[in-house]
């Protein structure tokens, strides 16, 4: 064992319990690079085309993976899973009411990026659940898309919301809307939709950048009631000030299942639970190491945070 | 079968974009690649469908004379002017260019097109970009209102480290700059980390699910 320096005390913590256990835990944290480092060497010549720099990305589909399986067939065989209350999907119902109230219209803009960005598809979920409330509501829907693939599906999404809440014709073709590919020209068609059409609420569910404050403002300043969503920590303080509700980061990404309350969705969002602990354990893992080492400069610590680091 | 087979194509693509990000082998790396290119030509046909959309919504408007169907109007009529003039601008580049410059194309900078947009969509652009000047002090002001514990807290931060970022801060107390580091590098670093490691796991689980075929918001009609 290196690093026995003169201090008495950090010799005595290194024999202790507390510190060993540390060491124990991270070993087993290390042991999955370890292994996988050395299938790499014995491995076929082919199999080194795996790119090891992106293995905490690897460990963190696998560990989802199986925590959605191990929870998806408990819900199966009859647990019960509890989502807590989110305040801003709850609003989406009391804005299109407030809508309905008023005789006035609810705009809808799933982000402006493509079909391709997951918060779009995400988006586009809260949209299906948007418009079978406003076709319950018998309120039109403006729904204002910056890309036309987005259009294309949103006029989908729309079409069958409002079928299933047994009102097709609540399905308005004119109010499906493609504005501009550009950014600011988007912006400021949406404005005008704002300002011109007066609608009472305005839902901002995808991804967003700089244009975000400029709509949720306009929004305000034409005094609808808003709720945004978006998973781009940027925009979030603009429109946490300027929105009435903000789902913020997992939020968003957790609204359909708390919208559909499906079991198969409901699996994935405890699974993704499960692996925020888990991190958290590295986490705490990770800053127990890094003091330790700070006080107590042993190697053997020094090797557990270094491969700890190369894992995660 | 109208629903089985777009979940077996996004699986298929998916799988294969999910192997490209882990695997550097080339004959993966390849297909992965074919497959993206797919999906750019197939997303820009569909701008044909957004102006599609443009022209339905905008001249039926027109025709039957709605509330402000004059700014439609403007709305189309810009939009063929630039069609135009951007087909002119080809035509002049890489038709008329090429007889002139032995084959190769002419970059033309002084044609119509490019006159519209430097004179009047750039700047257009640009004014709606810089509203946000101002939708930032109009935000700030209703944020910034010590309504309760959180906004107070909110405001005392704010304050410091606006203080702390200009000269006159450290010219008041020398410990402004400092201060506000410290509310940038640690707290607002820990809450932000915080935020996108939630929002990470998130998207992993909604890829998953899309992936998967747990979850389609692309068939939803």
């Amino acid at each position: 064992m290196s690093g026995q320096g003169g201090n008495p005390f950090a010799r005595r913590m290194t024999r202790n319990t507390g510190v060993r256990t540390l060491a124990v835990l991270a070993a087993m944290c290390a042991l999955p690079a370890h292994v996988l480092g050395a299938s790499a060497r014995v491995l076929p010549k082919e199999w080194h085309h795996i790119d090891v720099e992106k293995l905490p990305v690897f460990i963190a589909l696998v560990l989802f993976g199986g925590f959605y399986l191990y929870l998806y067939r408990q819900m199966k065989a009859g647990r019960s899973m509890r989502l807590r209350r989110l305040p801003g999907i709850d609003a989406v119902e009391e804005a299109i009411a407030r809508a309905t109230e008023m005789g006035r219209p609810v705009l809808f803009i799933p982000g402006i990026n493509d079909i391709d960005d997951i918060q779009t598809l995400a988006g586009l979920n809260i949209l299906s659940h948007v418009a079978y409330i406003a076709a319950e509501y018998d309120t039109p829907l403006i729904v204002a898309c910056r890309r036309s693939v987005v259009l294309t599906i949103s006029e989908e999404v729309v079409k069958a919301a409002s079928l299933a809440a047994g009102r097709p014709e609540n399905y308005i073709p004119n109010n499906m809307r493609y504005l501009s590919d550009d950014q600011f020209a988007f912006t400021a068609g949406v404005n005008g939709i704002m300002l011109r059409e007066r609608p009472a609420s305005c839902i901002y569910q995808g991804c967003f950048y700089s244009e975000s404050l400029i709509l949720a403002e306009t929004g305000y300043v034409s005094g609808a009631i808003q709720v945004a969503g978006t998973a781009n920590v940027a925009q979030l303080p603009f429109f946490v000030a300027a929105c009435d509700f903000t789902l913020i980061g997992e939020e968003f990404f957790a609204a359909s299942a708390y919208l559909s309350r499906d079991p198969t969705v409901v699996a994935s969002i405890e699974a993704a639970d499960w692996l925020k602990m888990a991190y958290l354990l590295v986490i705490f893992l990770g800053v127990a190491l890094a003091t330790a080492l700070a006080l107590f400069p042993q190697a053997e610590i020094a090797t557990l945070l270094e491969l700890l680091k190369e894992i995660f | 079968m109208r629903n089985k087979i777009p979940v077996f194509i996004s699986a298929f693509v998916g799988i294969f974009m999910i192997l490209k990000y882990f695997s550097t082998y080339p004959a993966i790396k390849r297909v992965a690649d074919e497959l993206e290119q797919w999906g750019v030509i197939t997303l820009s046909f569909s701008i044909v469908l957004g102006v599609l959309n443009l022209i339905k919504i905008n001249l039926k408007a027109v025709v039957e004379r709605k509330k402000d169907w004059g700014y439609k109007l403007l709305l189309l009529v810009s939009m063929f002017t630039m069609m135009i003039a951007g087909g002119v601008k080809w035509y002049l580049e890489e038709v008329r260019g090429r007889q002139v410059n032995q084959g190769l194309p002419l970059a033309v900078h002084d044609s119509l097109f490019d006159f519209m947009f430097d004179h009047v969509y750039f700047p257009l652009s640009a004014t709606i970009f810089a509203l946000l000047a101002f939708y930032v002090a109009s935000a700030a002001f209703r944020a910034f209102r010590a309504k309760n514990l959180h906004a107070t807290l909110l405001l005392i931060a704010a304050v410091i480290v606006m203080i702390g970022r200009v000269p006159v801060g450290g010219a008041i107390w020398k410990g402004f700059p400092w201060l506000q580091e410290w509310i940038m590098t640690w707290p607002n670093t820990a809450g932000q980390r915080a935020i996108q490691i939630g929002a990470a796991i998130g998207m992993i689980a909604t890829g998953l699910r899309v992936i998967l075929g747990i979850e389609k918001p692309y068939l939803k009609g």
